[in-house]
């Protein structure tokens, strides 16, 4: 055992590491009560296994010694000086950096937040920097082996100046910790055991050192030099070795000669996965796997978020929840997106989408009855996309008020108090900030939702922490600031679900040290994720980090090696994947694992490639008693019954016949249309409205251009063309676009008009609404109906029906001459019910106002009517409505997912 | 290698000493060449760290970084007598082979943990690397994240630029809008200005970034024109007397020739004497120009010369010519003008809305391709800057390898330049190694220029002394395929300089098939029927769709013969028959794909189409999005009857009218309505999952909503049940795709499913280089691919299908940016807006028809790389269209008709080359599998893993706190009420009245013996015991006395409220629990339990109950 003053070290390899480092406790030990020594792991994780492992031993219950790491023990002394917090000295490195306006394109928050990791290293490694910045830039310099040129000043500057500015704060937390490890070191109570702590920081060592000369110490490590205990270690240990003397065959040939049976078999399996998905899958089905074969301890390795997340979904669906360690982004849960979007709606005068997405969300307004929240948001919905408001809590408010409905305006003046609150503010300190946010949230009933949902505990004790700690902070920043700083300290933050207990955990690989599972499974393994750049950032490179004594790359990579050789050694069985492919582009393999799997294959011609994994990989389907599954897909053509017949038929009703008898069917039998929606901008049909609109109104008031003058005429359309489009322009300023389009086209439209009524023609009336009944020659009847845009009358007498249409005059001329396709005129020849003369389509497109006529319009109307009529007696009797459309139409049809054409066999 | 003139220049294009531009042809093995490359350098002793490889792709990317760790586990591992071989291979030289030999053992392992590492990127990964590490002061990036799709950016910046128009805030560029619109309309307007914004990094380089950047380009332009911007031309043309002058004399001539000219004449003079100088001038464009506006020619003639005598006809000649020049040149002002005036109003509104857009990246963190570019850009012709990255990265580079040049454009090629210089002032040397083939240079509408890689290799070789290789052999194509291709494009004028190309196999089989082009098959389409169409019986058919589904018919039809009877190549000295895989289909645009993919669905064909931006497109991602829809607006019918009838639900036309019928309000009301009895199983069952669905969308992020209901609405195996059997893995695969796409929606952050269809809608209305690709489902099984020739470029095939051939490119609209940017120039020499075609500068039209001629280049071009895709086999097929005397059909059947020789008659088939027909193939077709429907798993796993207690109740916190407050008590830390109330979200008076109560406790008489430390041994607070069952538990505290130990559980509130409960029993067998497992550990000792709760009350565990008095 130690002597006082002196550390004891022993090494162990691997392979019995954890049962040596079980005994060295239990040596001093009074019996089974340990609680006179701290056993100091790398990570508080590994208690439970350690805690197993002694309990093996000894086959008895036990008091256990304090098992803590470095870092959890230290938090629980209080340190002598309250140092500033983690938040506090981001916000103090902020001001400061903006004050001195280095970069005022960037997002300061985020060189704050790296700058903050530089300072955490510095204090970590306890890099001393020069006194004066020149020195450090010309240190900076040296280490870059910097040539004619370069200038490395600015940095040099940056990093001293702050450094020095922020004093003692500049260390953080990491400073704090050291503080704590000083005044713990004075209070240790008993033996101390430190085991498998790699790379301890000086200010570790000096701690130990300290308690060392009060107390016994060990340090017990692993040897990862140590004679190989099995072919297994041996094989680990020629992959990756320390020093590379040997070339890979003869490692794999010694290896050979030294064992015949493959080393890695059966411990170590590799699959790639084609894509995400696939990964995903082999994670599920492999975890149910070792589930059914019994493993009461699985440990997933997540690497990749991603996929990690979409194989937890898998796994919940078999019904196996997992302890999830690492956790995600506080930013990616629910509850922190009820605070994105309410910084969207104080930002984007309430757009309607944000609101409703708030609106629906279940933590706002979450004090009421869940089925009267949800009814008070359709209802509200409803109305808003009648009416088409896009933004503006005012104009919801009138809505509301107009329809009366309580429980809506009680919801929206929730949402106008509360954005009250926080707007305003202009600029404030981050305190105010969140205390506003907080006041406002309270107002649309958040907090109480939050309280009900892990993620929204875990928010609000987020920002309840960043509220007390930055209590001294007194600088001022606008909404922006406060919303990316706060966007970042979201992000920041890990939502961990630490209420589940399950076998199955999912953990970083820093996190499996020490500890064994039945079977682990590294995800993401490849080339990106593993090793990893380690701490990489935006300032200094590789070469002056080692300069400075800050780790580099290097070490990381040993030490990911140093984490691998121990958890595969642990496990029992291990399976690694990766995503060979990657949106169908090649994806590599993590390089450690690369040279693990060549020499493993040139020594017994073995890739450890898991054929297996990737089959049967589907979890579980679920049989409910009536889930036969579909027949194929055919081309629907269904029958009418009687009574839904339409009893009345319109000339674009009779044109969806003609164009596809299943889309007549969806929109007339089964009366379905698409719902309402809050269009952001004016699109073509609503122009083609609003032109119908202007010409009704301009002719309701002016019959005859010739007495008013053309230039008069054409003053007054263009009057009537402002006043229609008025309401769009002061909703969307690209409609002026459109009007401009439509501007264009009335100089034209007056000569057009002003010709034909030179030829005699006289506006007669607009916007004819005609209906009138038809017998079919089987005895039924039926309402043939319509809407006339104009109808004409020559010299006195005769009858002409026009059409405004804003399509090209060839397209109209081209849709006429395929006969009886297009019915419109036709039918509204029939509809005036006096003989017509002519019949015509108004061109209106570009700056080209045509008119197009379709010949002899009542034998044309005759052909049509008959064509109608027995379409209606047959669909009476039965017959079929196939989906038929041709390209054009089904390019733009809404039916499309109903006749799921396509998807025809 | 057996090729003499091929090994030589491999072995000096290999060569690690000498810098070498390779222009290499189709087929030629530039992967190969640069990957064997590459290897030299690594065994002449470059460090892995000093190579930067850059090529066009990330795919390419990865495909050479696999390419050479094979070859160097290779050379790790195999005999030595391969590896030598493969060394001579790669033109080495004989007496280096053994010394490279044994280097080469070691540098597979060398190269994978070599740090810093070997770089093989694309241009923009490698730029993000250079900006990650840049300067702080030049160009850090700070924390943004790579956009990859902008549009919904793009059009979120219209809203925003909109907005500010409306609100008056940036008046100047609602003027320049305002003008646009009344010129050319809201499209217009907005095609050219997105245009513009596309054209940023051009406009940067062209004007600056300043807030002045317009005002400089607009002085460039105004510095071109005739007459200083806003001047009058007309009236300008009038000022001048002589012009005046001479008008007037061409009246009085006009006066006495013919009775068309007289009346011309009053005509003139009359707007003349009037001063109406516009019409003036339109009157005398109608003597002197043509309809068209060309010169009118006028000669002389006798009957002329009699009217105006010999002096006065020469005059007239002579005064026509002369005006004729004035005025087209006042006509060429005009439009000089009309330009000038477009370029001022969209340069004002399109920089508008570039800051706009600028903006909202800022905002959001972001960075697009542009941005990178332009960055990497600036940062490097800092000369400084630059200077500073050569130090700054890790990677010293010595050797840059370029791959596919012919793609760069200007401002990579100046980065990449002032890079070179720098490191030359930074004191090192480059070795270059360019490979590059400016005949599959496709990539004009990503800014790519061809002409770079011309500049670069006269730029190398003067200043590197890089020495130039051309190949012309291809390792890919059959000599018959070569053979149509050198025929194509060796006579071509714009191939000028064009190497036939040999094949390398000159034994591997090929064959080239021009099929006769399809034509209209039903009859007089165009003719008016005798009677109208009877919309039910016989669907319409549109003429345009004919001519193509009869070319389908015959691609199936051919297709149908091949499959299983021709033989291919399959290795060295190996056929197979040819499976469904080996096929590849080419177009060149999407446009009339349907038509085609439906034949071949009809025919049972498998196959995939690589649809860029096509997944939101598919009917099985619109199924889900209007899932999605009813799910957040129940009152959505059509919605929900979408939802029905898709497989998920798989609801009949029956079903659908059943709730029609049914009475109610919204469908879903309806469908809640009805009475079980009503309901057959599949509105039953729908009813039932979608009741549960809404409950779960209203709680659970995106994804987790999504993969409940692809697992309890079993979507994969219905959908698989549902559609065809060719499509079932593309099907699957795009619903893989989706819910990928609901995990990444906003990179995961604020997710919510309003968002995420919000956000699929946008990337619906995205051009479809932006939206969401389809699932990836080509390696999954034996399908023929479908793909865009830009899309195959780097691909093959051992039989290629080009469809549609005879039709004809559109021609380009106008409304773009037209820029001139010479190679070798540091900034683009002219860059202007172009309009309405009656609005051109003369320097426009010019720069059009250079425009023109590119086009027609890469139109070649875009042949030459889709026909040497194929390794043995070519198809081509067409139909009929206008036009087809220049189109790729007619110069593949002239130059397959010339091989064959003998007669071409066009409704007959002429092919060239070797019969791969084989009545020894044996029929091979296989039906497809069912993609990966595995059965249930018998043995019903049980569940795994609970969840306890969470979220903490509030009262499980107040328990919590009690025990910290406990602890803290007990402990020699001061507890620090406000920290508590804050961790744990208590009210502060809450944890004050606890520690209040603590105090109590710690009084309590009878208890101090448990507190005091003056009283007992030991104590320990939260311990961790190991029960002998092997579980791990921590008590609360654990008091160690000379002569017996106590173990403490605190609880909250009193033990009035759980006696005689549940609860009661179960705290205390916990107790005794630990009790028992303290006993094994202190066996001469007696252990007692005590439970103290807060309000002092107590149960005692384990002791007689004489021993509570000892408390
Ligand atoms: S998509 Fe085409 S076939 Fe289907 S209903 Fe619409 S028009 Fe008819």
């Amino acid at each position: 055992m130690a002597i006082r003053g002196t550390i004891g070290a022993f090494t162990y390899p691997s392979s019995s590491f954890v049962a040596q480092a079980c005994r060295h406790v239990l040596r001093d030990a009074r019996g089974r009560d340990l609680s006179r020594s701290t056993v100091l792991l790398p990570h508080p994780h590994a208690a439970a296994t350690f805690a197993r492992a002694l309990h093996t031993l000894v086959g008895a219950s036990l008091l256990l010694p304090r098992l803590t790491s470095l870092r959890h023990w230290a938090a629980e002394i209080s340190p002598g000086r309250p140092g500033a917090a983690a938040s506090a000295r981001e916000a103090a490195v902020y001001h400061a950096l903006a004050e001195r306006r280095w970069f005022p394109q960037q997002d300061l928050w985020a060189v704050a937040a790296e700058l903050c990791t530089l300072f955490d290293e510095l204090t970590r490694w306890q890099v001393g920097l020069p006194a004066s910045p020149e020195d450090f830039a010309r240190r900076l310099e040296r280490a870059y082996e910097a040539r004619a040129g370069a200038s490395f000043a600015f940095e040099a500057r940056l990093v001293h100046e702050l450094w020095h500015a922020l004093g003692a704060d500049a260390s953080g937390d990491e400073g704090a910790y050291q503080l704590r490890l000083g005044l713990l070191a004075h209070e240790v109570p008993g033996p101390i055991l430190a085991i498998g702590l790699s790379r301890l920081a000086p200010a570790e060592e000096q701690f130990l050192q300290r308690c060392a000369e009060r107390v016994a110490v060990v340090r017990i490590d692993e040897d990862y030099t140590a004679q190989p205990h099995d072919r297994f270690e041996l094989t680990l240990r020629a992959a990756w070795p320390e020093a590379m003397t040997e070339t890979l065959s003869n490692r794999a040939l010694a290896l050979r000669r030294a064992s015949p049976e493959p080393g890695l078999a059966g411990r170590v399996r590799f699959c790639g996965a084609a894509d995400a998905e696939q990964e995903a899958q082999i994670v599920a089905a492999s975890v149910l796997r070792w589930l059914r074969a019994g493993c009461g301890s699985i440990a997933v390795v997540a690497l990749d978020r991603v996929v990690a997340r979409r194989a937890r979904a898998l796994l919940e669906r078999a019904q196996v929840l997992v302890r999830d360690e690492a956790g995600w982004p506080l930013s990616t849960t629910s509850a922190a997106t009820v605070i994105g979007r309410w910084f969207d709606l104080a930002s984007n005068d309430c757009r309607h989408r944000d609101l409703l997405d708030l609106l629906k969300s279940p933590f706002a307004f979450a004090d009421w009855p869940r089925a009267q929240r949800q009814e008070s948001v359709r209802r509200f919905e409803r109305a808003l996309r009648h009416a088409g408001i896009l933004s503006g809590l005012e104009r919801y408010l009138q809505l509301v008020q107009q329809s009366g409905d309580a429980l809506n305006r009680q919801m929206l003046l929730g949402v106008q108090r509360g954005l009250k609150t926080l707007a305003r503010k202009r600029r404030e300190n981050l305190a105010r900030w969140l205390a506003a946010l907080n006041a406002s949230l309270t107002q649309i009933g958040v907090p109480r939702g939050f309280e009900g949902d892990d993620a929204g505990v875990q928010v609000l004790e987020l920002l309840r922490t960043l509220a007390a700690e930055l209590v001294d902070d007194r600088i001022a920043v606008d909404f922006g600031e406060f919303r990316r700083w706060l966007a970042q300290r979201l992000e920041a933050a890990a939502f961990r679900d630490s209420g589940i207990d399950s076998p199955v955990v999912f953990t970083s690989l820093d996190a499996t040290r020490l500890r064994s599972f039945d079977a682990t499974l590294i995800l993401g393994a490849d080339a990106h994720r593993l090793p990893g750049s380690g701490t990489a950032g935006m300032f200094f490179n590789q070469r002056v980090r080692l300069e400075l004594g800050l780790p580099g790359q290097d070490a990381n990579t040993r030490e990911v090696q140093g984490l691998l050789m121990g958890l595969l050694g642990r496990s029992a069985e291990t399976l690694v994947t990766w995503q060979s492919t990657v949106a169908g582009e090649p994806n590599l393999i993590s390089p450690l694992f690369e040279r693990l799997r060549a020499l493993h294959e040139l020594a017994w011609n073995d890739r450890l490639d898991d054929e297996g994994a990737a089959q049967g990989i589907e979890p579980r389907r679920v049989h409910s008693t009536h889930g036969t599954l579909p027949e194929p897909t055919t081309v629907p053509a269904p029958r009418i019954p009687p009574s839904r017949i339409p009893p009345a038929i319109s000339a674009s009703g009779y044109n969806t016949l003609l164009a596809c008898p299943y889309r007549f069917y969806a929109r007339y039998a089964l009366g379905l249309r698409e719902s309402d929606e809050v269009r952001e901008e004016l699109e073509k049909r609503d122009y083609g409205t609003l032109v119908h609109e202007i010409l009704a109104r301009f002719h309701r008031r002016h019959a005859c251009l010739l007495e008013l003058g053309a230039e008069a005429a054409e003053r007054a359309l263009g009057d009537v063309s402002d006043a229609v489009f008025a309401g769009e322009i002061a909703r969307n300023y690209l409609a002026r676009g459109w009007l401009a389009r439509w501007r264009a086209l009335i100089r034209p439209y007056v000569v057009r008009q002003c010709e034909r009524e030179a030829q005699g023609w006289r506006f007669h009336v607009a916007e004819a609404d005609r209906d009138i009944t038809i017998r079919t020659p089987a005895g039924r009847s039926f309402c043939l109906r319509g809407r006339i845009d104009r109808v004409d009358r020559r010299d006195g007498g005769a009858v002409g029906v026009v059409d405004y249409k804003t399509r090209p005059r060839a397209q109209l001329a081209a849709e006429l001459a395929s006969a009886g396709e297009d019915v419109q005129l036709p039918v509204y020849v029939l509809l005036w019910e006096e003989p017509v003369a002519e019949a015509s389509y108004l061109a209106m497109d570009r700056d080209e106002v045509a008119v197009v006529t379709l010949e002899h319009p009542v034998h044309h109307a005759v052909e049509v009517r008959a064509r109608l009529t027995e379409l209606v007696d047959r669909m009476s009797d039965g017959a079929p409505l196939p989906a038929q459309g041709i390209e054009a139409v089904c390019a733009s049809c809404e039916m499309h997912g109903l006749c799921r054409r396509g998807h025809w066999s | 290698m057996n090729d003499a003139r091929t090994a030589a220049s491999s072995a000096s294009a290999l060569d690690p000493a000498h810098s070498v531009v390779v222009d290499a042809c189709a087929g030629s093995g530039k992967t190969w060449l640069l990957v064997s490359r590459i290897l030299r350098l690594l065994l002449a002793g470059v460090e892995p760290g000093e190579i930067l490889a850059i090529t066009f792709t990330r795919q390419a990317a990865q495909e050479m970084t696999v390419r050479l760790h094979q070859w160097l586990r290779f050379l790790a591992t195999a005999p030595d007598e391969s590896v030598r071989m493969f060394l001579a291979s790669r033109a080495l030289p004989r007496d280096e082979i053994d010394a490279a030999l044994v280097r080469g053992r070691a540098l597979y392992e060398h190269v994978l943990v070599a740090l810093p590492a070997l770089t093989i990127s694309t241009f923009h990964g490698w730029f993000l690397r250079l900006l990650g590490s840049a300067p702080l002061e030049a160009a850090a990036l700070g924390n943004v994240s790579l956009l990859e799709r902008t549009s919904v950016l793009l059009a979120q910046s219209w809203a925003q630029f909109e907005e500010s128009c409306r609100r008056g805030s940036d008046r100047e560029a609602a003027r320049g809008l305002d003008f646009l619109f009344d010129r050319y309309g809201l499209n217009q307007t907005r095609l050219l200005l997105e245009r513009f914004v596309r054209h940023r990094t051009d406009w940067w380089a062209y004007a600056g970034q300043g807030a002045d950047a317009t005002g400089r380009a607009l002085a460039r332009q105004a510095a071109l024109l005739r007459f200083a911007p806003g001047t009058d031309v007309t009236e300008a043309l009038f000022a001048r007397g002589a012009f005046i002058a001479e008008v007037r004399e061409l009246c009085e001539l006009l006066a006495r020739n013919t009775a068309h000219e007289q009346a011309c004449a009053r005509q003139l003079a009359a707007r003349l004497e009037r001063n109406e100088h516009e019409a003036a001038f339109a009157a005398l464009c109608q003597v002197l120009l043509t309809g068209k506006g060309e010169r009118r020619k006028k000669k002389p003639a006798a009957t002329q010369a009699r009217r105006l005598g010999g002096t006065g006809e020469a005059r007239y000649l002579d005064l026509c010519e002369r005006l004729s020049t004035s005025v087209l040149e006042a006509l060429e002002a005009n439009a000089e003008q009309a330009s000038y005036r477009a370029n001022e109003a969209a340069l004002i509104a399109g920089s508008a809305l570039l800051a706009h857009y600028q903006r909202l990246k800022q905002d959001r963190q972001v960075v697009d391709f542009a941005d990178i570019e332009w960055l990497a850009y600036e940062l490097l012709v800092h000369a400084e800057h630059a200077v500073t990255m050569h130090c700054k990265l890790d990677n010293r580079y010595r050797h840059i390898l370029l791959d596919e040049f012919q793609d760069t454009n200007p401002l990579q090629w100046l980065a990449l330049k002032s890079w070179f210089d720098a490191a030359a002032q930074a004191g090192s040397t480059l070795g270059v190694f360019l490979v590059g083939d400016p005949k599959q240079a496709i990539f004009r509408f990503r800014r790519a220029d061809a002409r770079l890689f011309e500049a670069a290799r006269d730029w190398l070789r003067h200043e590197h002394g890089a020495t130039v290789y051309a190949r012309d052999v291809s390792y890919r194509c059959a000599q018959a395929v070569l053979d149509a291709v050198n025929r194509v494009f060796g006579p071509e004028a714009a191939f000028a300089g064009f190497v036939p190309h040999r094949a390398f196999d000159r034994a591997l089989p090929g064959r080239v098939e021009v099929l006769p082009l399809a034509r209209n098959t039903a009859q007089n389409l165009t003719a008016a029927p005798v009677t109208l169409r009877d919309p039910l019986r016989s669907p319409r058919l549109v003429e345009e769709d004919t001519r193509r589904e009869c070319e389908a018919q015959m691609l199936v039809g051919r297709l149908a013969e091949i499959v299983g009877r021709w033989r291919i190549a399959d290795g060295p000295d190996h056929e197979r028959p040819v499976r469904y895989g080996d096929i590849m289909i080419l177009v060149r645009r999407r446009t009339h794909l349907q038509i085609y993919e439906r034949a071949l669905r009809h025919a049972g064909m498998p196959f995939v189409t690589s649809r860029q931006g096509g997944l939101l497109d598919t009917l099985e991602a619109a199924d889900l999005i209007a899932l999605l829809e009813f799910l957040v607006f129940p009152c959505d019918d059509l919605a929900l009857a979408h939802a029905l009838r898709s497989p998920i639900f798989g609801c009949t036309d029956d079903n659908l009218l059943r709730i029609a019928q049914a009475p109610g309000g919204d469908w879903w009301e309806r469908l809640r309505g009805m009475l079980d009895a009503a309901l057959d199983a599949r509105l039953r069952r729908a009813r039932d999952l979608l009741t549960d669905w809404l409950e779960r969308a209203d709680r659970l992020p995106v994804h987790d909503t999504l993969d409940g209901i692809y697992f309890e609405g079993d979507v994969l195996a219905r959908y698989q049940a549902a559609v065809p059997a060719a499509m079932r893995t593309a099907v699957v695969a795009n619903l893989n795709a989706f819910i990928q796409r609901a995990l990444e929606v906003d990179s995961g952050r604020y997710p919510s499913l309003p968002r995420f269809i919000a956000e699929l809608r946008e990337l619906q209305n995205a051009s479809p280089d932006e939206a969401p690709d389809e699932g990836n489902a080509a390696n999954t099984h034996d399908a023929i691919r479908i793909m865009t020739v830009h899309g195959a470029k780097g691909l093959e095939a051992p039989i290629v299908w080009l469809l549609d051939t005879a039709a004809v490119r559109p021609a380009e609209q106008g409304f773009d940016v037209l820029v001139q940017w010479q190679p070798g120039e540091v900034a683009p020499h002219s860059f202007s807006l172009l309009t309405r075609s009656d609005e051109r500068s003369p320097a426009q039209r010019r720069q059009l028809e250079d425009e023109a001629r590119n086009a027609e280049r890469e139109e070649l071009n875009l042949l030459y790389v889709a026909m040497t895709r194929a390794r043995q086999a070519l198809f081509v097929s067409g139909s009929e269209a206008r036009g087809v005397a220049g189109s790729w059909y007619a110069r593949a059947r002239g130059a397959v008709a010339a091989a064959a020789g003998g007669e071409d008659r066009p409704d007959a088939t002429v092919s060239h080359g070797d019969e791969l027909w084989s009545d020894a193939a044996a029929n091979e077709r296989q039906e497809l599998p069912l993609a990966r429907i595995v059965a249930a798993h018998d043995d019903p796993l049980r569940p795994a893993g609970r969840r306890h207690g969470w979220p903490a109740s509030p009262e499980e916190r107040y328990g919590t706190a009690f025990h910290l407050v406990m602890q803290r008590a007990t402990g020699s830390a001061q507890a620090d009420a406000g920290e508590l109330a804050r961790r744990l979200g208590l009210p502060l008076a809450r944890i004050e009245s606890m520690q209040a109560q603590a105090q109590r406790l710690m009084a309590d008489p009878e208890l101090a013996r448990l507190f005091d430390s003056q009283r007992y041994l030991r104590a320990l607070d939260e311990w961790p015991i190991m029960t002998s069952a092997g579980e791990l538990r921590r008590v609360d505290r654990v008091v160690q006395f000379r002569d017996e130990v106590w173990v403490l559980d605190y609880k909250t509130g009193g033990r009035a409220a759980v006696a005689n409960t549940a609860r009661e029993a179960e705290y205390r067998a916990q107790v005794e629990g630990y009790c028992t497992a303290l006993r094994c550990v202190f066996p001469d000792k007696p252990v007692y339990g005590l439970i103290l709760f807060a309000d002092g009350s107590r149960i005692p565990i384990g002791g007689p109950q004489s021993r509570q008095r000892a408390c």
